[in-house]
């Protein structure tokens, strides 16, 4: 499907000159985004900070204590283990605490992603696009270290920080593949939970990263929404009748969300149910002039400047 | 594409061993050791890991991964010696483990591999003659480091202050120091 572009206005050229962006990526927020400057203006300071507690290691309120006494003061969130980072004298990422693997330092909407999944111990998992393990080791966590956990990345250079996440969240329940999750079928295996947080233009997190405002255009959108389609496809195929799916990025582009979604139900029809997502905006039901499925408005869209997170989609599906 | 292997019974016999030195072996019982054989500068290294049943039933079907469970040491002529992960373990849920605790002021030179001077000891523990390997830890108990007593440490045994007793084998901070991970 051809990325859409709008006719230019002037909102879209001042929005585009003040913030730096590319023109045709403002044209396209203004079609579906609420208070787009305000996005725009909050994307331009760094996002919240927060941490999840690793169970697997220490119960929340201990990390809590032990934290303090560094001066980091924590603010608890909708996730028992999820805190929002409020002050810190220090760098996060280099206290004894986060070495020892006490914490991940991830931002909460990858969290209420791995949250819908339901998952549960003993179960057969599989998280389709690991590095560097931020979810791979939360899904651990969920699963109590039993059962096992596949986790594939593609990118062999990315295959390091996964293993060094694993080893310091003390994972002992997943086996790690590199390989193109989009062959998934040759591990023979039928799943009871699958995440895909596709590979995207991360359009979601402008805020960390200021060269996703013009280091894409339309075009990797659509290369990229293809290549999301058949990666969850291949999830399809691999998830155990009742099982769930996952599907998540942290791109606000309509192609690499609903629309993915869209297609997927027009090719599965009745074989898989859009089943709501307890957090954020409804996911889109149209886009241009573009209808989709009306249940993807089950599906959610997390925005920096209403729910105080990177820009996020979740949608969460379960095979017949 | 690794290949992991059970351990042989000679093996196994030393891993059972060291783990009830550790005092980890009941928390081990339940869990599968796999042995990973590498050549590193001409020398032969066995990797010790451990995982879940579950997870390694899916390698005899699908052996070519890239990472399996927890790497938790190395398989030597003398034993077993734990990895960063393996004292971690240790700390968490062994028993009678040898350990110094060390003040804040160390804590920071050991995530920087440096090693140990008496004076910055706070308590330690099951620690006797020189050339033990024992677990490093601050003073919340949380694991930084794994090293090795160049003297003997106790009560009755007279140490300069400013004399280094701990050489420190591997560190926390090891990880950061050689590359940048990034987080979500």
């Amino acid at each position: 499907m051809r990325t859409a572009i709008f006719p230019q206005t002037n909102t879209s050229r001042e929005l585009a000159d003040t913030y730096g962006y590319h023109e045709w990526m403002i044209g396209r927020f203004l079609e579906y985004m609420p208070d787009v400057e305000k996005c725009l203006a909050i994307m331009e300071s760094p996002s919240s900070a927060f941490i999840r507690a690793n169970t697997l290691k220490i119960d929340p309120k201990s990390l809590v204590s032990l934290l303090k006494a560094r001066n980091i003061e924590l603010e608890p969130t909708k996730l028992p283990e999820v805190y929002r980072v409020v002050s810190t004298s220090l760098p996060i990422g280099a206290t004894p605490e986060y070495l020892a693997g006490l914490y991940y330092i991830q931002d909460i909407s990858s969290c209420i992603a791995v949250e819908e999944l339901d998952v549960l111990t003993d179960q057969l998992n599989l998280d389709m696009a690991c590095a560097p393990g931020g979810k791979t080791t939360f899904m651990a966590q969920k699963m109590c270290n039993s059962g096992a956990l596949c986790a594939i990345e593609h990118n062999r250079r990315r295959i390091p920080s996964v293993i060094f996440n694993l080893s310091r969240c003390g994972v002992l329940n997943t086996t790690l593949y590199n390989f193109d999750a989009r062959s998934v079928g040759a591990l023979n295996m039928k799943f009871d939970r699958v995440l895909l947080d596709a590979p995207c233009t991360c359009e979601g997190i402008i805020s960390k990263d200021k060269t996703r405002k013009t280091s894409h255009d339309p075009s990797d959108i659509e290369e990229l929404s293809r290549r999301q389609l058949e990666m969850l496809l291949e999830a399809t195929k691999n998830t155990k009748p009742g099982g769930l799916i996952i599907y998540s990025t942290c791109s606000f582009a309509p192609e690499e969300n609903e629309v993915v979604i869209n297609e997927l139900l027009e090719i599965l029809g009745n074989s898989i149910i859009v089943e709501p997502v307890h957090s954020g905006l409804p996911g889109l039901t149209r886009f241009g002039d573009q209808k989709f499925n009306s249940n993807l408005s089950r599906t959610a869209r997390l925005y920096p400047h209403l729910h105080n997170t990177v820009g996020f989609y979740i949608a969460k599906l379960r095979m017949r | 594409m690794i290949l992991y292997r059970e351990p042989t019974r000679q093996e196994l016999t030393v891993l059972r061993r060291s783990f009830d030195q550790w005092g980890i072996f009941e928390h081990v019982l339940d869990k599968e050791i796999l042995i990973n054989e590498k050549k590193m500068k001409g020398s032969k290294i066995k990797e010790v890991y451990l995982t879940t049943k579950d997870s390694y039933k899916i390698i005899t079907e699908n052996p070519s991964l890239s990472y399996i469970g927890m790497l938790v040491g190395y398989l030597k002529r003398r034993g077993f010696v734990p990895s960063m992960a393996g004292a971690d373990l240790i700390a968490r849920v062994g028993e009678k483990f040898p350990f110094v605790m060390v003040n804040r002021t160390a804590e920071a030179l050991v995530l920087y591999g440096r090693d140990i001077m008496h004076g910055s000891i706070v308590d330690y523990g099951n620690v006797g003659r020189n050339n033990t390997t024992l677990i490093i830890l601050n003073e919340n108990k949380v694991p930084i480091g794994l090293g090795i007593n160049t003297v003997s440490i106790g009560k009755d045994i007279p140490i300069l202050d400013k004399r280094i007793v701990i050489k420190t084998v591997v560190d926390a901070g090891y990880y950061l120091r050689n590359e940048r991970w990034t987080d979500e």
